[in-house]
């Protein structure tokens, strides 16, 4: 059982260093693709993500956890102009589940408006998911949908321009423990509702767009603590960390 | 079970650094150039003018506007059309467009109107820029 298991963890952790390693070609564009491109980042970094290693506790339990999601920076250039997009370095994400001994998965999130560096993010979102555990390999089939709006200067310098954006998908994910470290991958497939509104000039911008997503992580558990590192590679444009406190009981 | 522990070790040892060094990156398109439409020579409507109008100045400059036009775009041409749309709006060829043309706002501002396209907009390359001032000059073919 250990081979394959070794051999399955190996491929996922290559596959996943390809698809960061691949070298991505050049593509002539227009403005309207970089702003869809520009509201993608944005919808899927706040998008609902596992965080968390799918083992199925002894017993029930709640979990309550702390996200930290670092930014990545990136190139604001729309046409011939430099947007004055500047997030934060990363946003905090506050999530309550609860684990049932027998797998099913209940998750919560939410956040109020509160600016931080001219910028704010109001978000609602839920989650449900079934894990089982075949022998020492555990696995989860999670749902989640998620929607807010993002306010902030992303047109022009002091604006209150808006992002609305509604993420729902799905992703399967396997992973074991190994003593208190619990290693874990998966994949998911998700789609996206986004609406711009510009302020300045009027402008409403909307799309839908579908995308994939890998992930690989690794949990350390510490007493009622767990602690989690997720890498996510989304389609062949964004790849982002989720780090993760939890405190279960 | 415990035999698989130093293979899977082993492989986070060798694997795990180089993934999380490049865990975070983020391709806005921001440094890809922008979409070049070729114009035959002489420039005329149908060997690439229309192309090049309905990508970068057609987006925002229709009747009624898209979504993505500013609110205060004109109505009174759409430049998705040569003459002028079916529902009679006046489209490139008309003569307020040529003279603009003409006048330079492709490079920069012209009475009191901003350069076209505007700045977040696709930029037009020079030799677009040369192939619909060529084509205005020519009364718009």
């Amino acid at each position: 059982m250990a081979r394959p298991l070794a051999r399955g963890l190996a491929v996922l952790l290559v596959a996943t260093l390809l698809l960061i390693a691949a070298p991505r070609p050049s593509q002539a564009v227009t403005f309207l693709e970089q702003i869809e491109r520009l509201r993608l980042l944005a919808a899927l970094l706040l998008d609902l993500r596992p965080g968390q290693a799918p083992l199925v506790p002894k017993t029930g339990q709640f979990d309550a956890t702390l996200e930290v999601i670092p930014t990545p920076g990136f190139n604001t250039q729309v046409g011939g102009k430099q947007e004055p997009i500047d997030p934060p370095p990363a946003f905090p994400r506050l999530r309550l589940r609860y684990l049932s001994a027998d797998g099913l998965m209940l998750g919560v999130t939410a956040s109020p408006a509160i600016e931080v560096l001219h910028y704010s993010a109001a978000y609602a979102g839920g989650e449900l998911g079934l894990r089982h555990a075949f022998g020492p390999l555990h696995a989860e089939l999670r749902g989640f949908a998620i929607a807010g709006q993002l306010r902030g200067p992303f047109a022009q310098a002091g604006a209150r321009d808006t992002l609305r954006f509604a993420n729902r998908g799905a992703d399967l994910r396997a992973g074991v423990p190994l003593g208190a470290l619990a290693l874990y991958g998966g994949a998911g497939r998700g789609s996206t509702t986004t609406e711009l509104d510009v302020q300045a000039d009027g402008a409403r911008i909307k799309g839908d767009n579908a995308y994939s997503y890998w992930l690989a992580g690794a949990g350390w558990a510490s007493g009622d603590w767990q602690f989690t590192l997720e890498q996510n590679v989304s389609e062949n444009f964004l790849r982002h960390v989720i780090l993760a406190a939890s405190l279960r009981w | 079970m415990r035999r698989g522990y130093p293979t899977l070790l082993v492989l986070l040892a060798l694997l795990l650094p180089p993934a999380l060094a490049g865990c975070l990156d983020a391709e806005s398109l921001g440094d890809q150039p922008p979409t070049v439409v070729p114009v035959g020579s002489p420039p005329q409507w149908n060997n690439g003018v229309m192309e090049l109008m309905q990508l970068k100045c057609g987006v925002c400059h229709r009747v009624p506007r898209s979504e993505v036009s500013p609110v205060y775009v004109p109505q009174t041409f759409d430049l998705n059309y040569q003459v002028s749309s079916p529902s009679g709006v006046p489209g490139a060829q008309d003569p307020l467009v040529l003279a603009r043309i003409g006048a330079g706002i492709l490079r920069g501002p012209v009475a009191g109107k901003p350069r076209m396209p505007l700045d977040y907009a696709t930029p037009l390359v020079p030799a677009e820029i040369t192939a619909l001032e060529t084509w205005a000059a020519a009364g718009g073919p």
